[in-house]
């Protein structure tokens, strides 16, 4: 053979060596563990896949479980803002076609029925809905606080609902307020906002109420930009500060003795897809981050977390069911339905 | 990826086919386990005090995750496994060191090169002033441009001089009387928030007898194509020879508006910078 030839060979030769072995040793991608001490999970990244042509997606919000177990995620494509799934991934239903910004999903069990509260980020409003999307009330800006001279300024992310119905609504695109209404849409009093106090807030992207303690229900909001979360009473007084360096915390997801939240991406690498999702104990200790760095304390401070596998792009809510399974669901990460992690025991 | 180019490849080799089919036959082989889609690891979080340093540097890499190992170079190549191991902060020395360093891991693709330039402090500097920039990012004082506090990508950090405006015009003057034959500039590229790279630097340094400025260099810099994320650049201007000089001008043009394939087309673009360096 000529030398050309001779040469083309070897170094396919070479290639093929240096290619395959690691590859054909290597393990599936969803082999992978994620995670730290006793919340570990491996991922299923195909769980929420669907046929795009008829049920599409844009960004995949935030997800809730019913007490029938269902799955119901909310997305601000409004040829299907709201999809219902079973545990395994099934379609069950969908709906909602007027929520083109649709954000924040709640669920409440309003005296033995279960509802549900979306934030829509274009409408800038809160809508109360059934699980099956009739309307039951709508929250416009509220005039009430004096902060806002138009509806465009509010732009409502969150909702948690407290065991009297009182409504709490975080305006984390807009003023970054917390603004309490009572059940019934009332204006009771509004708190945080921005500024350079402890109790202020950078982008109040999530709220919800933490019953674990004996003593009484507290709220916690998301200050994301500040990677933290802050503690509030129910009435709006500042407590304290959860400090996350590095994370850009998503809302605050309480199930049990744990605190879940998706973080949307890692200080260390703004704007690279570098999302991961973090879990806290009831001490509001970091025990495990999923496709983050592992949880470290240096001094009783957290050391500075970040995205080590990317396994999310920008993990946006995560929702835990009834059987300690977790959903993500991302923004802005190509259209990609929710992923499930199952634990490992 | 890498896969499919070698099988293209492969075929295109016509004659040689029939002595190559066991070698098709094991990258098939091998594409189809590698379709299971491994995940890819981030890159390594590289800390520093600052780009810019006296005479060493610590640069400490932070990459906790069980399985992988972080690899690193110091001669602007691509880092591998062949390459140094990481284990403990590492000293920087030298005139210019480009840190590069990749997290492998045997379950995992390996990740994208995580970069940083370190820069040795040049010629000492007495003072570096600079014109006003926007009230918005007024930089940290006087010594804003040479306080080696540089290299900060967060838009918002102290360590950055924001303008919007036709031309900045920065004034050096050096301890005492050197040969110098470069300036270096350091500056934000950030599209997102419309920070741009300017278009022209300019430097002229004063000559005592004549009693007037005489052109130093001048160089033009083109950013024609989209970047994703923000990034540190360092400009530098060089004279064909080392000159003898004390004080020098630079007059920085920035773009005048955001060039025509990014978004914010024909808006007012910022130009951010933070540190100058003579060599």
């Amino acid at each position: 053979m000529d030398r050309r030839k001779f040469i083309r060979n070897s170094s396919f030769a070479a290639a093929a060596s240096l290619y395959t072995p690691s590859l054909l040793h290597a393990k599936n991608a969803e082999d992978v563990i994620l995670g730290h001490n006793n919340k570990q999970y491996r991922i299923n990244t195909k769980w929420g896949n669907l046929d795009f042509e008829r049920y599409p997606v844009k960004d995949c919000h935030e997800m809730v479980q019913d007490s029938s177990g269902r799955i119901i995620l909310l997305t601000n494509e409004t040829k299907n803002n709201v999809i219902i799934y079973d545990k395994k991934g099934k379609l069950l239903t969908t709906w909602g076609n007027e929520y083109p910004g649709a954000h924040g999903l709640t669920l409440f069990n309003e005296n033995g029925t279960e509802v549900l509260f979306i934030c829509d980020n274009n409408r800038h409003q809160v809508i109360k809905t059934t699980l099956d999307g009739r309307v039951l009330l709508t929250l416009d800006y509220p005039r009430e606080t004096g902060q806002y001279t138009k509806a465009d300024e509010y732009i409502p992310t969150e909702t948690a609902i407290a065991a009297n119905g009182d409504i709490y609504v975080a305006d984390g695109y807009g003023k970054d307020f917390v603004i309490q209404y009572d059940a019934k849409g009332k204006y009771i009093r509004h708190f945080g906002g921005r500024g350079d106090k402890d109790e202020h807030l950078l982008n109040a992207h999530g709220v919800c109420i933490d019953n674990r303690d004996k003593s009484g229900p507290t709220l916690i909001v998301t200050s994301r930009q500040q990677n933290a979360f802050k503690r509030y009473t129910m009435e709006g007084k500042y407590l304290n500060t959860i400090c996350l360096p590095g994370a850009w915390v998503c809302r605050p997801v309480i199930h049990g003795d744990y605190l879940y939240a998706a973080v949307l991406q890692s200080n260390a690498h703004l704007w690279q897809q570098s999302g991961f999702v973090t879990i806290l104990d009831k001490q509001f200790k970091i025990v495990s981050n999923l496709a983050g760095s592992a949880p470290v304390y240096e001094g009783g401070k957290p050391a500075e977390m970040y995205q080590t596998i990317k396994a999310f792009q920008y993990p946006h809510d995560v929702c835990i069911d009834d059987e300690e399974n977790l959903y993500i669901a991302q923004w802005n990460s190509g259209h990609v339905y929710p992923y499930k992690l199952e634990p490992v025991v | 990826m890498e896969f499919g180019t070698c099988i293209s490849i492969q075929i295109r080799a016509g004659s040689l086919v029939n002595k190559c089919i066991p070698f098709v036959l094991l990258m098939i082989i091998s594409h189809e386990a590698g379709a299971q889609q491994l995940f890819q690891l981030a890159p390594p979080v590289i800390k520093y005090h600052a780009v810019f340093y006296k005479k060493q540097q610590q640069v400490e890499i932070k990459f906790d995750q069980p399985g992988t190992a972080v690899y690193y170079t110091l001669n602007n190549r691509e880092p591998n496994p062949a390459d140094s191991l990481y284990r403990k902060p590492v000293m920087i020395k030298g005139k210019i060191t480009v840190f590069k360093a990749r997290a492998f891991g045997k379950a995992f693709l390996p990740s994208e090169t995580a970069a940083v330039t370190f820069l040795e402090e040049g010629v000492p500097v007495s003072f570096a002033g600079f014109s006003k920039p926007d009230s918005l990012y007024p930089g940290s004082g006087p010594r804003t441009l040479i306080d080696a506090a540089g290299g900060n990508l967060d838009i918002h950090a102290s360590t950055w001089l924001g303008y919007r405006s036709d031309t900045i015009e920065i004034n050096i003057l050096l301890e005492k009387e050197h040969p110098v034959s470069q300036i270096t500039l350091g500056f934000l590229r950030d599209d997102a928030n419309q920070v741009f790279l300017p278009e022209k630097i300019e430097a002229a340094y004063f000559n005592a007898e004549e009693k007037n400025y005489i052109p130093f260099a001048t160089e033009m810099i083109f950013s024609s194509e989209a970047q994703e994320g923000a990034r540190y650049f360092l400009a530098s201007i060089y004279s064909n020879t080392k000159l003898p000089l004390r004080k020098i001008k630079i007059i920085i043009n920035p773009v005048s508006k955001i060039p025509s394939w990014h978004p914010g087309k024909g808006l007012p673009a910022w130009c951010f910078l933070d540190e100058v360096k003579v060599y």
